[in-house]
């Protein structure tokens, strides 16, 4: 209840329920990095501190980029590696354009006091925020198919940058290297009814996490995906990304909220690791 | 309310002797809920919250009650009663607009501090509202009579006056941004009122969006863009703000024809730009609605086929308008927008419906055929980026196209 009241205080006020944990949590040099998203303004918050520092102690900056809500939610897309958030922009806004919602952000420029902006300038700095690619991937979904059905979709940064996306029950991987995007898969069926997450362990290959904890192994040499862990989790759940030792876990969000006072670094001895 | 006054002739109506004295009755409803199988639970516009179980009280207290058609409302009321030698009980009966009626029931009186209180216990009306069809009462008036008698003679108590909405159909379920706001049934039941079929409710629920005025249950405005910059974009806002961009109306709309259990899928409908890239490069990711200004031509010569720009520099959408650092295409007034005679119409893209093959852009009133109809009626240009900080524009249509991206609200 603790950690509630904190990451609503660090994110601003709002109408809606408190803000919650954006899809995952991410260690990297010994620093925590994870998102919170304000229901109404659609903004997102990054919160960031030594993994052995409690949550509650994150400090917290106002980020231009951020995810609508709508009844198919897609939470925000996004990795760090350094001081580069690679994210998609999916706020809802009339200038927001999708085809142009893959960012590519220096959180230098962002890690400060900010002036007092209202939130329809930043929503209006996300739009104009640097291009990482066109999206191509939604483009092409779009083109082979304009209906929406449990279209969801993540964004990670590898060696390259991977980006998987589903829709009426077909899941395709691309990934985007030298200027150009490439399929990693062909496109497979999938059962997704809720949003799943792309994970990368290095040497390890591409993996995606349903919305139940199962895990799903993409072959790149021949494009298909298999299952490689049934997942029965029947409660929202937070990914752990740890950079620094190569291990992915998942943990109830409920928990991590429960917790409170905990550090990422205590926290993961209760959480489960993805072994694939 | 007016305190109903009353003197009787207690000794004729409680069947006693004549030579037994005269007494004045007074006698107020204090509070009326209904209740139902088929009620709906409704929600007040501003946060979404749901109305409490008291739909009417002598304080002010005015809420309106909703049902489904087909089933039967039922009522319960308190009153307050007053009178020199009380009964140990009475009866009680409504008679509701309609000749939708709640029967006689012996109700007991409680003293309270110089008067007595009774309740009407919650009780089904003696016949249901009209299967399948949408109603709106404004008001459905209870008119209450009681009996000290048990029935042989009846007095006038009190009229109480409640605003009833009658759906034709359960409503669709809830969802993220479809609620069973106040404003929602108000609109959707007053103008689809006797209707009976899909076709006629979307028909008469459009009517709502026509004249470009939409108003909440209470009268307020609710504007397409009152302020350029508005991020309300889900019906939640635009309930509560009473500002917001098109995906608003869109929702409105869809919502006024799902509250009445109309289910149509594929009826929310995204457009863009298609993706395709500039004679000068880039993407055309924009367009204007009408009606804007061309003036000079500052790339005619870097680049004809987008010849207009336009810079700004940080953000350039204020709540009053646009602020260019140089602008060749300028606003002016055209299109007008719901409660808003010149509203944003610099996008990269709009939400619109989409019911039984008809385009119904809510935030306009506007209805169209298909994309390309949307493209020659209503827009003024094409806009690309080809740098930061700028937009070129053309005003020939041909260089583009519009696609849609379709959902389900």
């Amino acid at each position: 209840m603790i950690l509630y009241l904190v990451l609503a205080l660090c994110a601003g006020s709002s109408l809606y329920a408190q803000p919650a944990i954006e899809r995952k949590i991410i260690i990297e040099h010994g620093q925590f990095y994870f998102f919170t998203i304000d229901e109404e303004t659609q903004l997102a918050t990054l919160h960031t501190g030594a993994v052995t520092g409690k949550l509650n102690r994150a400090r917290s900056y106002p980020v231009p980029i951020g995810r609508e809500r709508t009844d198919a939610f897609n939470p925000l897309c996004f990795d760090i590696s350094g001081n580069t958030l690679t994210g998609i922009n999916w706020i809802l806004n009339s200038n927001n354009s999708r085809y142009e919602a893959l960012k590519q952000i220096d959180l230098r420029d962002w890690k400060k006091p900010r002036q007092d902006w209202t939130s329809e300038d930043w929503a209006q700095l996300s739009f104009d925020q640097p291009v990482l690619a066109p999206n191509v991937p939604w483009q092409e979904m779009i083109e082979a198919n304009n209906v929406l059905d449990n279209c969801f979709f993540d964004l990670v940064q590898i060696e390259s940058k991977v980006m998987a996306i589903c829709n009426q029950g077909r899941l395709r991987i691309w990934s985007f290297a030298g200027g150009k995007w490439t399929p990693l898969s062909k496109p497979v069926p999938v059962g997704f009814t809720t949003y799943f997450s792309l994970v990368s362990v290095k040497g390890a290959g591409i993996a995606v996490i349903d919305g139940k904890g199962s895990v799903y192994r993409l072959d790149e040499a021949s494009g298909t995906m298999s299952k490689v862990k049934n997942g029965n989790a029947d409660r929202p759940q937070v990914l752990i990304v740890d950079y620094d030792n190569y291990k992915t876990y998942t943990l109830p969000e409920e928990a991590i909220r429960a917790s409170g006072f905990l550090s990422v670094k205590e926290l993961i001895p209760h959480a489960e690791e993805i072994v694939f | 309310m007016k305190f109903m006054h009353r003197l009787f002739l207690c000794a004729l109506l409680a069947g006693q002797d004549l030579s037994a004295q005269d007494f004045s009755y007074a006698v107020r409803a204090t509070q009326v809920q209904f209740s139902g199988a088929g009620s709906i639970a409704l929600r007040e516009d501003s946060l979404g919250s749901l109305y409490g179980p008291v739909h009417w009280n002598n304080t002010g207290l005015r809420v309106p009650a909703a049902f489904v058609s087909g089933s039967r409302m039922a009522v319960s009321a308190a009153f307050v009663f007053r009178c020199s030698k009380a009964p140990d009980s009475i009866v009680l009966r409504g008679f509701g607009t309609d000749t939708i009626d709640f029967p006689a029931q012996t109700v007991a009186l409680f003293p309270a501090g110089g008067v007595y209180t009774c309740t009407y216990p919650a009780r089904a009306a003696s016949k249901a509202f009209r299967a399948g069809f949408v109603d709106y009462y404004a008001p459905f008036t209870i008119r209450w009579e009681l009996s000290l008698d048990k029935g042989a003679r009846w007095l006038a108590a009190d009229t109480t006056k409640h605003k009833v909405y009658v759906t034709r159909n359960s409503p669709m379920p809830e969802l993220t941004a479809f609620k069973y706001y106040h404003t929602v049934l108000e609109l959707s039941c007053k103008n689809a009122k006797g209707e009976s079929t899909d076709t006629g409710i979307i028909s008469k629920c459009w009517g709502e969006f026509t004249d470009q005025v939409v108003l909440n249950h209470k009268g307020d405005s609710l504007h397409y863009y009152k302020t350029f910059n508005t991020s309300n974009t889900s019906l939640p806002g635009l309930m509560r703000y009473r500002n917001a961009q098109c995906y608003t109306f869109a929702q409105l709309f869809a919502s006024l024809v799902k509250i009445q259990g109309v289910s149509r899928t594929n009826n929310y409908v995204y457009i863009t730009p298609q993706s395709k890239s500039s004679p000068c490069g880039g993407t055309i990711n924009r367009f204007l609605v009408r009606n804007w200004n061309f003036g000079v031509k500052s790339d005619a010569v870097s680049c004809p086929s987008f010849p207009y720009r336009n810079t700004y520099t940080g953000t350039y959408i204020t709540p009053s308008g646009y602020v260019f650092t140089s602008a060749d295409v300028s606003d002016r007034i055209g299109v007008s927008g719901q409660c808003n005679k010149n509203p944003s119409s610099f996008f990269n893209n709009h939400q619109i419906t989409k019911f039984d093959g008809v385009y119904y852009d809510a935030c306009y009133g506007m209805k169209f055929s298909s994309l390309a109809d949307i493209k020659t009626r209503a827009f003024d240009a094409w806009g690309v980026q080809l740098s930061p900080g700028s937009y070129n524009f053309t005003s020939d249509m041909s260089q583009g196209d519009l696609i849609e991206i379709i959902s389900t609200f």
